[in-house]
């Protein structure tokens, strides 16, 4: 019960913003060029629904491929990282630096090397999603002390049962929080890809949109970006609970 | 050693009788010499119950015992059955469905120490498996302990830093000398089970195994 009045507070602040935001507009006068009312950009919503849903689908297939390769190279390379060692302090470093890359600003270079097309939102999603999944799945792997494994190890267990019996069990909140924190910047970085060159997907759209000032239709494309990103954490955390169930 | 036999390790902190026990299960190897178990390298012929908590967290008690045969392989169909019932004889049959964060340490423990005796094996290593308890848990888990033991009739070694304890459960008590250890002493402890803390030849056999100790220290 305490989630659903949690709930109706959040969606009364929301109501008071939006009616204060309303207020504004129409006392001040502001053209809706500069800010339209939240009542026009529901507006555009509705209208312009169908023509967002074709460019949401888009955006989200990015984000649903580079989050899927993403997660496949950052848990192989945690892996390996926590395996080969010599590979583990190379990599780790850069993995430990990779907070500061500035992953947005390599998405002009990718568009560069692989063109309009999905691939480059993919390679900036699946880049985003990449370094958290590593980073932390990586930290899970190494998180629990020797006791946990020597018990199956004395028994003669081989690594690969104590992999998916303790290890990744043992990692995989860790992993999670790196993919709620990797999907929901994955699809930052997939509209910003989107901006930097595209013919379709939601950036695309914000783009046209605002060369026209058509900013009812920036505000309703950001609108459903917003629900997209509480779709994707919502996805993640059904998957960790279902995973992670009764801990 | 005997089939079926409890020998218990005592000697002074840090003298390596954690280390016996890990070269005991493979998990080190000696730096020279060699260690056999029934005929065989060490590596998988013992259940190794290691100090502090080892439990699964992720896992009920039922779930952390079954793991000691899942280790193994598949699990056979009967071994819920079984594990349940092993932990109903042993007093946790309300404990089967809790994670180990909702147990007490002494709960804990139990549920760690009958893992170990699940594990098909007939060799048991446990090091100071109720060292951390406080004393009245502790006396009530020995109690416990011994009542699994003869259950199972497995052959034990236990590491303690307890010497009482060792002499309460054990049939031989191993004295090491400080650090680089050696066999200080070796004492036979033939008296009928269960044992009195307060019977004067258990208390004689403390005695005896606490000078042995004081007179290794000695170089």
């Amino acid at each position: 019960m305490k989630g659903k009045t949690e709930i109706l507070w959040a969606l009364l602040v929301v109501a008071v913003l939006l009616g204060l935001w309303e207020l504004c507009v129409h006392l001040l006068q502001l053209p809706p060029y500069v800010l339209p009312p939240p009542s026009r950009i529901f507006l555009a919503f509705a209208r312009d629904f169908p023509l967002l849903l074709h460019h949401a689908l888009v955006t989200l297939a990015e984000v649903g491929l580079g989050l899927g390769i993403g997660v496949f190279l950052g848990v192989g390379v945690a892996v390996l990282a926590f395996y080969v060692r010599p590979v583990g302090r190379a990599l780790t470093p850069f993995l430990v630096g990779s907070q500061v890359i500035p992953v947005f600003a390599v998405a002009p270079l990718f568009v560069l090397w692989f063109g309009f097309g999905i691939w480059p939102k993919v390679a900036v999603a699946a880049m985003i999603v990449f370094f958290p999944v590593a980073v932390n799945f990586l930290d899970g792997l190494r998180s629990f002390g020797p006791e946990l494994v020597e018990f199956f190890q004395a028994l003669g267990t081989p690594e690969h049962r104590i992999f998916r019996m303790v290890r990744v069990p043992g990692a995989l909140p860790f992993f999670f929080s790196g993919l709620r924190l990797g999907a929901t910047l994955a699809l930052v970085g997939a509209t910003v890809g989107e901006w930097v060159g595209a013919s379709r997907g939601l950036g695309y759209f914000m783009i046209q949109a605002n060369a026209r000032l058509r900013l009812d239709r920036v505000f309703a494309a950001i609108l459903v970006l917003v629900l997209l990103g509480l779709g994707l954490f919502w996805v993640v955390g059904l998957g960790e609970r279902l995973l992670l169930r009764r801990r | 050693m005997e089939r079926g036999e409890w020998v218990s390790v005592v000697g002074p902190s840090g003298c390596g009788k954690t280390t016996l026990l890990r070269i005991c299960a493979g998990l080190l190897k000696p730096h020279s010499g060699s260690v056999q178990v029934f005929g065989k390298p060490p590596r998988g012929q013992a259940a190794y119950m290691p100090q502090g908590d080892s439990l699964l967290p992720w896992r009920t008690a039922l779930g952390n015992i079954l793991a000691a045969r899942e280790a193994d392989g598949r699990l056979e169909p009967e071994a819920k059955k079984e594990a349940l019932a092993l932990l109903a004889d042993f007093g946790l049959a309300e404990f089967a469905q809790s994670f180990p964060n909702e147990l007490s340490g002494g709960m804990r423990q139990r549920v760690a120490l009958l893992r170990t005796f699940f594990a098909r094996r007939d060799l048991l290593l446990l090091d100071e498996p109720l060292g951390a308890l406080d004393a009245l848990t502790r006396a009530e888990l020995q109690d416990w302990l011994l009542g699994v033991w003869q259950r199972f009739q497995k052959t034990v070694i236990f590491v303690t830093h307890d010497v009482e304890e060792a002499v309460i459960l054990s049939n031989r008590v191993l004295v090491l000398t400080p650090r680089p250890a050696r066999l200080a002493a070796l004492f036979p402890v033939d008296l009928p089970r269960p044992r009195e803390r307060s019977d004067p030849r258990v208390q004689g056999k403390r005695e005896a195994i606490l000078g042995a100790l004081a007179s290794s220290r000695v170089p």
